[in-house]
């Protein structure tokens, strides 16, 4: 021992001698001091006379800088060259004190093996760029900016700045500093389950962010932050801490417990929607049999036809009646000629209806209307005899007109009804769990997504009269997502696919076309569709994925729409490495640019990157 | 002669279609419809009308000027409230940027009434600033019958009667 450190003792005598304006100093491999200079014991605060008994190493406020000078040190060829201008932070009873540090490795002579180092300092805190002027930034900063590390397996809090002292409830960063971060925690297990989450991250190569957390305050009282964190790591990639942000959300839970209520409602809606929906079936059936096929809302050309017809077989029997010279003489009896002064005002209606009204839409609620007037004023006319079986004639075929009317209309309502279904669901699961990070992932069968995705936008896509096609050229294909955000995103694609869809009078039914394939590590799932156009303006701006964000031209017909699903999709798919694009180009060869009064055919491609299993996932 | 009604309402077609029924089968008034502000505009430019009903919530339509509103107020019909910046456009042109080339003479705050799901308190302070009083304000609810529209087209005729203006 006394060999190996007679190199250091051989310098000591030379150090404590040395007036410069530099700290100098000897010491051991493991950092104790052999000796130093007044000036170094002034930069570390060391007792002014006797021996140092202390260890240059306590001092380094990050531990791997001096593993990391050291090792330089060792190896720096020759052996013994200087490592020059290193800017360390040394903690001095727990004030930072920067300094610029040169130093070598002290061999035993005639070996290579290393006994100490010696070496210089400057103080050079005041100076350095991470000095006042950056602190003074990092405490004004209203995010807290924090280091933990971890020390015989407590996370201490080793730096931050003022603002993470005050979300916990502390004036300054000084009285938290060196606080285990565990005692902020309402509960262990939620620090354990931040670090699950943070090694998730960090397997992936990246950091958390936005994980929100509810802490303890100094005073007991909980509140809600954004963390947004990365671990650190030693040289030999051990975890030995982490860095990170913080932002008080506390005002944004309020926010989040109000989701959660417009949530709760919306799960409502939906409820309601169904029971709704489940109750006018039945009551379509009651009513008769619809004049048009299946349960496809019937076009107004189509629905024109049989109300002509059935408006003009009670407009004749109307006629017959009001003139015949009976009833007339008959309300002349009861008094009550002005009823049949309304009816035929009624007559009237119903016989010029069409060029009365010029928007068909606007057709069937007039004629309701009337057909409903006429029915009553035959009720309140009541009158029997000769006339009876004439007027129980008008009232039946009344009846019949008033029927297709209100079956037209429960048609529309299911149709609206149908396409809200989607819209509320998803805007559920949007305010619901947007944000919300922690749902694991699965490795699942893209087909069987895009299949799910499919069923539940079935009732709909029958509604509007729409049939799906599903070209699957990326069989077996896998992705690891979070699943029913995937499915979701997939069936606000769809929906839009259905709802933008144009009927085609030479087609029997409107197709939306689902096709996947390859390309390259991705797989892209693109949904086709024709009909309403998306402008130029919108999609090379992207208006059209901002939240909130409504087509120019997807408000015709009465379509309706929240302006969520598109961005969510895009969101949701980001969230997954992947994306969302949107195409649309004229369906027709004449169409000129700028000329949306056209179909155009629309596409929606998503693409998500694909997981390579080698196992079988345990998903089907 | 029927009356001539601007019904400026973007849900005409769809979801306030019931409204027009009762209007239509009355034959008292003409019913003229303009989905968006665009068209509202060109109507009022074109032609006369007795009485006008404006929803708040409306799209801009095609002209320039309304769409750039539009698009400011974040596309959005319900910050936007072009239907109320119509109204100032016609009744209070010098608080209002948007200009109309003319205002024809017959357009007066008495013809004019709200059909829209804001309340009058909502709207008061706009309203009155305009010369529309609270008896031409119908708030949009569910249940409400569907001659609610017919009702407030008769209350502006009657109100214009009362006034002695010439059209009543």
């Amino acid at each position: 021992m006394a060999n190996c450190d007679s190199p250091l003792i051989e310098l000591t005598r030379g150090v404590r001698p040395c007036d410069l304006p530099l700290g100098v100093y000897v010491t051991a491999k493991d950092g104790q001091f052999h000796d130093c200079n007044d000036r170094l014991r002034k930069i570390l605060e060391l007792p002014p006379k006797g021996p140092v008994n202390d260890n240059i190493a306590r001092f380094y406020s990050n531990p791997t800088d001096r593993t990391i000078l050291m090792k330089e040190a060792d190896e720096a060829q020759p052996p013994g060259t200087f490592i020059e201008n290193r800017s360390v932070c040394f903690n001095v009873k727990e004030r930072e004190v920067w300094v610029s540090l040169t130093c070598r490795a002290v061999y035993v002579s005639g070996t290579n093996d290393v006994v100490g180092y010696m070496g210089y300092m400057v103080e050079i805190t005041k100076d350095v760029a991470l000095g006042p002027a950056y602190r003074q930034i990092m405490d004004e900063i209203p995010v807290g900016v924090y280091e933990i590390r971890i020390t015989d397996g407590k996370h201490i809090i080793r730096h931050c700045n003022n603002s993470f002292a005050r979300i916990y409830g502390y004036e300054n960063a000084q009285q938290i500093i060196n606080q285990n971060i565990l005692q902020f925690y309402d509960d262990e297990k939620r620090h354990e389950q931040f670090l699950r989450e943070m090694h998730k991250r960090h397997k992936q190569g990246e950091p958390l962010l936005g994980y929100a957390e509810t802490v303890r305050k100094q005073d007991g009282t909980l509140t809600t932050v954004e963390v947004n964190s990365r671990f650190l790591l030693d040289p030999e990639n051990t975890i030995i801490g982490r860095i990170g942000m913080l932002r008080d959300i506390s005002d944004e839970t309020a926010l989040w417990h109000l989701k959660e209520d417009i949530g709760g409602t919306l799960h409502h809606f939906t409820s309601s929607l169904m029971m709704i929906e489940q109750a006018i079936r039945p009551l379509q059936k009651l009513l008769g049999r619809a004049p048009f096929s299946g349960e496809r809302i019937p076009s107004i050309l189509h629905g024109e036809a049989y109300l002509a017809q059935l408006a003009r077989r009670v407009s004749g029997l109307l006629v017959a009646l009001t003139q015949a010279d009976d009833f007339r003489k008959v309300l002349r009896d009861m008094n009550i000629e002005s009823d049949g002064e309304r009816l035929s005002q009624e007559l009237d209606n119903l016989m010029d209806y069409d060029r009365r009204i010029p928007y068909p839409a606007l057709q069937v609620p007039a004629l309701r209307d009337s057909s409903s007037n006429i029915i009553d004023l035959l009720d309140s006319i009541g009158i029997g005899g000769s006339l009876g079986e004439q007027i129980r004639q008008t009232q039946r075929a009344t009846e019949d007109l008033e029927r297709l009317c209100c079956l037209i209309a429960l048609h529309r309502i299911v149709d609206h009804i149908t396409g809200m279904d989607h819209h509320t669901r998803a805007l559920r699961e949007y305010v619901t769990f947007h944000g919300q990070i922690h749902e694991d992932t699965e490795i699942c069968l893209l087909r069987r997504l895009v299949v799910d995705g499919m069923a539940n936008l079935f009732p709909f896509a029958r509604m509007r009269n729409v049939e799906f096609t599903f070209e699957n050229a990326s069989e077996g294909c896998m992705v690891e997502v979070r699943r029913r955000h995937i499915i979701r995103a997939i069936g606000n694609l769809l929906h839009n696919a259905i709802k933008y869809s144009w009927y085609r009078p030479a087609e029997k039914r409107n197709y939306v076309k689902i096709r996947s394939r390859f390309t390259g590590d991705s797989v892209v799932v693109e949904i086709e569709n024709y009909g309403v156009p998306i402008t130029k303006e919108e999609l090379d701006k992207d208006l059209i994925f901002e939240i909130g964000y409504r087509g120019v031209k997807s408000g015709d017909k009465g379509r309706l729409g929240t302006g969520v699903g598109l961005g969510d999709a895009r969101k949701v798919a980001q969230e997954h490495k992947g994306d969302v694009r949107i195409t649309s180009r004229p369906a027709l060869p004449s169409t000129r640019p700028g000329d949306y009064t056209d179909p155009y055919v629309t596409t929606a491609i998503l693409s998500l990157p694909v997981h390579h299993v080698e196992e079988t996932a345990d998903e089907i | 002669m029927r009356s001539k009604v601007l019904w400026i309402e973007d849900g005409a077609m769809f979801e306030a279609q019931d409204f027009a029924g009762p209007v239509y089968n009355s034959r008292r008034y003409d019913l003229v419809i303009a989905l968006n502000i665009s068209d509202a505009v060109e109507e009022l430019l074109k032609e006369e009308f007795d009485v006008v009903i404006v929803d708040i919530r409306m799209a801009p339509g095609d002209l320039p000027q309304w769409v750039k509103l539009y698009q400011n107020a974040g596309r959005n019909k319900i910050h936007a409230r072009l239907g109320l910046v119509l109204l100032h456009c016609l009744f209070c042109p010098n608080d209002i940027d948007i200009k109309l080339d003319l205002i024809p003479k017959w357009i007066h705050p008495n013809r004019f009434a709200v059909f829209t799901v804001e309340t009058w308190q909502e709207l008061k302070e706009h309203l009155v600033k305009c010369g529309i009083e609270e008896q031409s304000h119908r708030q949009k609810a569910a249940g409400m019958p569907v001659t609610a529209l017919l009702e407030l087209i008769d209350s502006v005729k009657a109100s214009l009667s009362r006034a002695g203006h010439p059209e009543g």
